[in-house]
């Protein structure tokens, strides 16, 4: 549905998008993210054909952005990170405002505006002046807007930015119905743990240059080191000579990439296993060959947040 | 348990607040000095400036120069050159005056609600900073801007005093005025900046209230003298009180009159040189009476400014049916929280085709219903003290309000046209807007008819000044005619160019600054430099009168002040047959009629070129993908 290639966006000296490649199938959800100034939003805008890009292409539903922006602007549905609104209309009458921008037939906008409130649950703020709203619903609002043309490609520029934990659940609960409908979304946000939730496959920007895209599945498998384990040692008055003995055996064992007493957890050590090491039951057993006794054996799952420090460097333009 | 700070403490904290270093020079000015300092456009605009200054100073020079030439003999010419520098300084004081009254709202109208719009206020409202600290350090810097300026022509004034002939307190009147009015203005567009939403709205109204100001205080003292004079004190108050009729000073000094006005105060100056008399003290009154307004605005824009702190810590503004509702619930004890979108709502209308012209058409001239009955009581109010103070068969009756209201029209226009797309760009609705599928020429077009419609007020003022004038017999009615005609013109022509400003700059406060700059230079500045190349080329020929004035009658304000004399002169001689002065000689009204026509369609096309233009270069200045 959107096809990138080779994109590369400059401002002056800044190269803010730099040979970029994407490709994101009808129906996915991709997640877009990136460090801040790392080149999400330029991306974007370019997609929504509101920046012309300097080398490489773009195509959305196989159309370019180059020369079919108008049918682009039927197709695609942007929502900036941040939104601006007309102070001086209602809810309906902003909602009303971009049918007809987008050219609905004046028959079909009062249904489609209906829907589009009963789908973001703001029926009930219809005549509510805009401006009035708090920052969830004014969200809620902007998702609204994207809808009204019923387009098939959704692009949410840190849609969740700002919002309360319960706010942010409703969003994401409306990004994931927003999937079911069939509609292509590209989302970035900062909140890492969301968007592991949400999305079938990430895209991972950094400095303007694509550091990695595919499924979550690989993300997970591009960190560096296998998998993690804490164990919680049973409390003994000879716990400080007996962490430095476990973590001498364990460390002896050729499959085990570290380990390492945890700073914040008093006996507790940190366990890190080689790539590709998926059985950890060794460790008990190296345990009590170094003397200590199991309190507790917690398996630590590898998170989007580690994919993502691990595949960038934390640099930002 | 807290403890009150002692009162010597309090006061010392509160007099640090006055100390000039932190009230006027404090971060917030180096920030915008800063800013400053940085913007090309600034020193463009001062070079700008000397330019015209040197272009004015020449003309000037030379044109006096060349007058004496013809003299034969040496000592005269020398003894005539005596009679060069009162007509320089008069020029500089002049243009310097004009220059800094027109900037110093253009500078300030932004600087607090441009804040607001950047979402940059909370943050500076958080700071120890106070709120008279933010609204002087704001003012200093623009004025810092302005003093600039003025000291740019200083040499020019101080240096031509070798010729002889000026006093050295007729440039000081003439400088002081200029900067004190330069300090009321930057003052009252910081009241207003604090107070309206958009820079350029507060600009326009700080426009209207110098304008006030300047003619209409001048009006108001002559009309209380008339009053108070002829009518009152003397037939009725004695009449009926006897020895117990009070002798008070009713009447207000012609000296007071004068100086309440800084345009008619530098007029006492100019004229005070042109026949070499001493320079009386009203410039001194005036200046004064400048810089009270300035302290009082300053005053107002921090309590504004207050104001605008608390809403932005969340109180929001109830209307008094709201607060009625609230203050009814909570004596019953049912109100709970107050929810601003419950409070702040209304019932939806249905929004027509195309959605962008629907909306830009309903856009209002006030930010309020009560903004525009105040407007118009303030309208009614000049207008019964105009009619109480002249005569209706007077010329005045119609030739300042004309005068006045045409530049006003001019002013709106170059100011409200500009901020369309702008506005769109600061509070960022334009990106949202783009990505629908609204074509150019639909956008640029709404926004232009918009502006054209948000223009309704100063003209349809003016109108009906006249209609009242023409229903009492002392005025033609062809003269509404020429009038609508006279303003179409430059409100299309403003239109067009402020689209295309505001579609080619970010800033709207840019945008209206270029957009008056280039109205003043087309109506103003280039006719008059025109005129007197001409005179100096073609040599006061009859030729150059006939160039010159034709260039001259281009101006929408000249051509409103013809057509108002014309229709008015002598009407009851003249109901059938009456002229309009004119470049060689007059015009009946059919050709003055023509003229007008010729001129706005003029005017109109350039206008419409321009939107044009904007059209043609949408997609380069917004960065859309066609």
């Amino acid at each position: 549905m959107i096809e990138i290639s080779r994109l590369t966006k400059r401002f002056g000296d800044l190269t803010a998008v730099d040979d970029l490649s994407i490709s994101i199938g009808a129906g996915e959800i991709f997640g877009f993210i990136g460090p801040n100034g790392a080149g999400k939003s330029t991306t974007m805008k370019v997609l929504a054909c509101l920046l012309k890009p300097d080398q490489g292409a773009a195509t959305v539903d196989g159309l370019s952005v180059q020369g079919d922006g108008d049918a682009i602007r039927q197709r695609i549905g942007y929502m900036p990170d941040f939104i601006g609104y007309y102070d001086d209309l209602t809810v309906d009458e902003y909602l009303q405002f971009f049918a007809s921008a987008f050219r609905l037939p004046r028959r079909k906008r009062r249904s489609v505006v209906d829907g589009v409130l009963e789908l973001t649950d703001l029926t009930e703020k219809r005549d509510a002046m805009v401006v009035s709203l708090s920052r969830g619903m004014s969200q809620r609002l902007g998702v609204a807007r994207v809808l009204i043309h019923d387009p098939k490609v959704l692009l949410l520029d840190e849609p969740a930015s700002g919002l309360d934990p319960r706010a942010r659940i409703e969003m994401r609960s409306l990004l994931s119905e927003l999937a079911r409908m069939g509609k292509t979304l590209m989302v970035s946000s900062h909140i890492l743990s969301e968007l592991a939730e949400m999305c079938s496959s990430i895209g991972i920007i950094e400095r303007g240059k694509l550091v990695f895209a595919g499924s979550i599945d690989d993300a997970y498998a591009r960190v560096k080191g296998g998998e993690r384990v804490l164990i919680r040692l049973e409390s003994s008055e000879h716990l400080e000579r007996i962490i430095p003995s476990v973590i001498s055996v364990l460390s002896a064992d050729e499959r085990v990439a570290s380990a390492e007493a945890d700073a914040d957890k008093p006996g507790a050590i940190r366990v890190t296993l080689e790539s590709g090491e998926h059985g950890h039951h060794f460790l008990i057993e190296r345990v009590i060959e170094g003397g200590g006794r199991i309190g507790a054996f917690e398996p630590q799952g590898v998170n989007l947040e580690d994919a993502f420090l691990s595949l960038t460097k934390g640099a930002v333009q | 348990m807290s403890e009150r700070a002692p009162e010597s403490s309090r006061a010392v904290a509160f007099l640090r607040h006055l100390d000039p270093a932190t009230l006027f020079f404090g971060p917030i000015f180096q920030k915008d000095m800063r800013i400053a300092g940085r913007k090309l456009g600034v020193y463009i605009g001062r070079s700008l400036y000397a330019l015209i200054l040197a272009v004015v100073l020449a003309l000037t020079f030379y044109g006096v120069w060349s007058e004496h030439l013809q003299t034969q003999s040496n000592s005269a010419r020398i003894q005539a050159m005596q009679g060069v520098a009162p007509v320089i300084v008069v020029s500089v004081l002049w243009v310097q005056f004009v220059a800094l009254t027109l900037l110093a709202p253009v500078l300030t109208g932004g600087a607090i609600c441009e804040e607001r719009r950047a979402q940059t206020l909370p943050a500076l409202l958080t700071t120890p900073l106070s709120p008279l600290q933010i609204v002087c350090s704001k003012g200093a810097s623009r004025l810092a801007q302005l003093v600039i300026i003025a000291l740019l022509s200083l040499p020019v004034l101080l240096g031509v005093r070798v010729f002889g002939g000026v006093r050295a307190e007729t440039i000081i009147a003439g400088a002081a005025l200029s900067l004190s009015t330069a300090i009321m203005g930057a003052s009252l567009g910081l009241w207003f900046s604090a107070r309206a939403a958009r820079g350029t709205t507060a600009t326009l109204i700080t426009f209207c209230v110098l304008a006030l100001i300047m003619a209409g205080l001048p009006l108001l003292g002559l009309a209380f003298n008339f009053m108070f004079q002829e009518h009152f004190p003397g037939a009725y108050l004695s009449d009926v009180l006897g020895d117990w009729a009070p002798n008070w000073p009713l009447e207000i000094p012609e000296s007071v009159i004068e100086g309440s006005s800084p345009v008619v105060a530098l007029f006492m100056v100019s004229a005070g040189l042109d026949r070499g008399m001493p320079v009386t003290n009203i410039w001194l009154g005036s200046t004064i009476w400048a810089l009270v307004i300035s302290l009082l605005s300053i005053v107002l824009a921090s309590v504004s400014l207050r104001g605008v702190m608390r809403r932005s810590l969340g109180a929001p503004r109830l209307t008094r049916r709201q607060k009625r509702k609230l203050r009814r619930e909570r004596a019953s004890g049912t109100a709970t929280t107050i929810d601003p979108s419950q409070l702040r709502s209304r019932r939806s209308r249905t929004v027509g085709d195309p959605s962008v012209l629907w909306r830009e058409i309903r856009q209002s001239l006030f930010p309020s219903r009560t903004m525009l009955v105040v407007s118009v009581l303030a309208v009614l109010a000049i207008e019964g003290v105009m009619f109480l103070s002249l005569d209706t068969d007077e010329s005045g009756l119609v030739f300042i309000p004309v005068i006045v209201g045409t530049i006003l029209v001019l002013l709106q226009g170059a100011l409200l046209s500009s901020s369309g797309f702008s506005a769109e760009r600061e509070t960022r609705t334009l990106d949202v807007l783009l990505t629908s599928r609204v074509s150019p020429f639909q956008l640029v077009a709404s926004k232009m008819l918009g502006s054209i419609r948000r223009q309704w007020f100063i003209p349809t003022v003016l109108l009906a000044h006249m209609l009242v004038i023409v229903l009492l017999k002392e005025s033609h009615p062809i003269v509404l005619l020429h009038l609508a005609i006279v303003f179409i013109g430059p409100i299309v022509f403003l239109s067009g160019t402020g689209v295309f400003f505001g579609l080619r700059f970010r800033k709207s406060i840019t945008a209206s600054a270029l957009n008056l700059g280039g109205a003043l230079a087309i109506w103003l500045v280039i006719p008059v430099a025109i005129m007197l190349a001409l005179e100096l080329v073609l040599n006061n020929s009859d030729l150059s009168d006939t160039f010159g004035y034709a260039v001259f009658f281009t101006s929408p304000v000249i051509q409103g002040g013809v057509s108002v004399e014309g229709a008015h002169d002598e009407f009851a001689e003249k109901l059938r047959d009456f002229d309009y002065h004119f470049i060689n000689g007059d015009l009946r009204p059919v050709g003055w009629t023509v003229f007008t026509i010729a001129s706005a369609t003029v005017q109109s096309l350039i206008g419409l070129a321009f939107a044009w233009l904007a059209i043609l270069r949408f997609e380069k200045h917004t960065g859309r993908t066609p």
